[in-house]
């Protein structure tokens, strides 16, 4: 029985002396290229953020000011349109208005009978 | 023509390194120097957890890349090394829950009758194939037996089994006090010792 526990305990000993005894790596001479291409491939530009990081807010305005003079203009434009669209509406109105009166689709009527019994 | 001079102080074990940020070559050239001060440490750390060399190096990759993304939220509240072996335990952390995760999984293709080849592990090279068997037989017991701890003992015990870890940094990596460093070692021992003594009591019988 102890010559059993004494082997148990061997194995045991053994066992956790593989933590001890593993070797001291050395990094791979190609370590830091391959680290820098994984970088680079993973979302590339990232190398550059600290550069790109003191004009992010410079292109950050430049973006809003393009966009509130694109989105101004456009505005304009649509606020034109739809003045000359009003107008056009308004006298095709008035046209059918003045036009479609019962006095004048009578002898618009007339107009037409006369023409058929020449 | 003005250069936006952004100027972070890193430091870095011992020393103090200044990384002047004022263009692309210099940033890239401090990363470059802080992977060349740290990565065989980080490579270790990951291989006291993982056991296998291509894996703890694929991790300390991560790990870099982890350092690099988020340098910029560092706040020098602890020193860069331990930020960066704190990064490298997590990392290690994650990657033995996922091989366990895969394991099951592969377990459960083996019932249903699909062969999964599983991963494995890398050892020293030895003299005699029954030497080798055996050494892997023992690698297989040991990362079952530290897989059954807890995290955190798992992650003090392994510490104060690689070199150039004190209590002190270890405490520091977790974020926790000396006392409950040596606690959690001491209690990491005593689970191992008895779950393999009740492995090799269960072999022999």
């Amino acid at each position: 029985m102890q010559k059993r526990d004494k082997r148990i305990d061997d194995q045991v000993r053994t066992t956790l002396e593989i933590l001890d005894n593993l070797p001291q790596l050395e990094a791979h001479h190609l370590f830091r290229v391959h680290l820098m291409n994984r970088i680079e491939q993973n979302s590339p530009g990232m190398l550059h953020m600290p550069y790109m990081a003191g004009y992010g807010l410079k292109m950050a305005l430049m973006a809003l000011l393009v966009v509130i003079n694109i989105g101004t203009a456009f505005l304009f434009m649509q606020s034109g349109n739809d003045s000359a669209m009003i107008s056009e509406n308004d006298m095709l109105e008035r046209l059918n208005n003045e036009y479609s009166s019962p006095a004048l689709s009578y002898y618009l009527d007339e107009t037409q009978e006369d023409a058929a019994l020449e | 023509m003005m250069h936006d001079v952004c100027q972070t102080s890193l430091p870095v074990h011992s020393n103090t390194v200044t990384l002047q940020k004022t263009g692309q070559s210099n940033s890239e050239e401090s990363f470059s120097a802080l992977v060349a001060e740290h990565q065989n440490m980080v490579i270790n750390t990951c291989y006291r957890f993982v056991l296998n060399r291509e894996d703890a190096e694929d991790i300390a990759q991560e790990v870099f890349i982890e350092a690099y993304r988020s340098l910029e939220r560092f706040r020098n509240e602890s020193k860069l090394s331990t930020w960066l072996y704190r990064i490298a335990v997590t990392k290690s952390l994650d990657h033995l829950r996922k091989k366990k995760r895969k394991k099951r999984f592969s377990s459960l293709k083996r019932m249903i009758g699909q062969e999964d080849p599983i991963q494995e592990i890398a050892l020293p090279d030895n003299d005699t194939p029954s030497d080798l068997c055996l050494e892997q037989e023992r690698v297989k017991v040991l990362q079952n037996a530290l897989d059954s701890l807890p995290d955190n003992q798992k992650t003090a015990f392994l510490l104060s089994k690689s070199d150039g870890y004190s209590n002190q940094e270890i405490a520091d990596i977790m974020q926790t006090s000396v006392s409950a460093i040596e606690s959690l070692i001491h209690r990491a021992k005593k689970n191992l010792q008895k779950k393999l003594e009740k492995h090799y009591s269960a072999a022999k019988a």
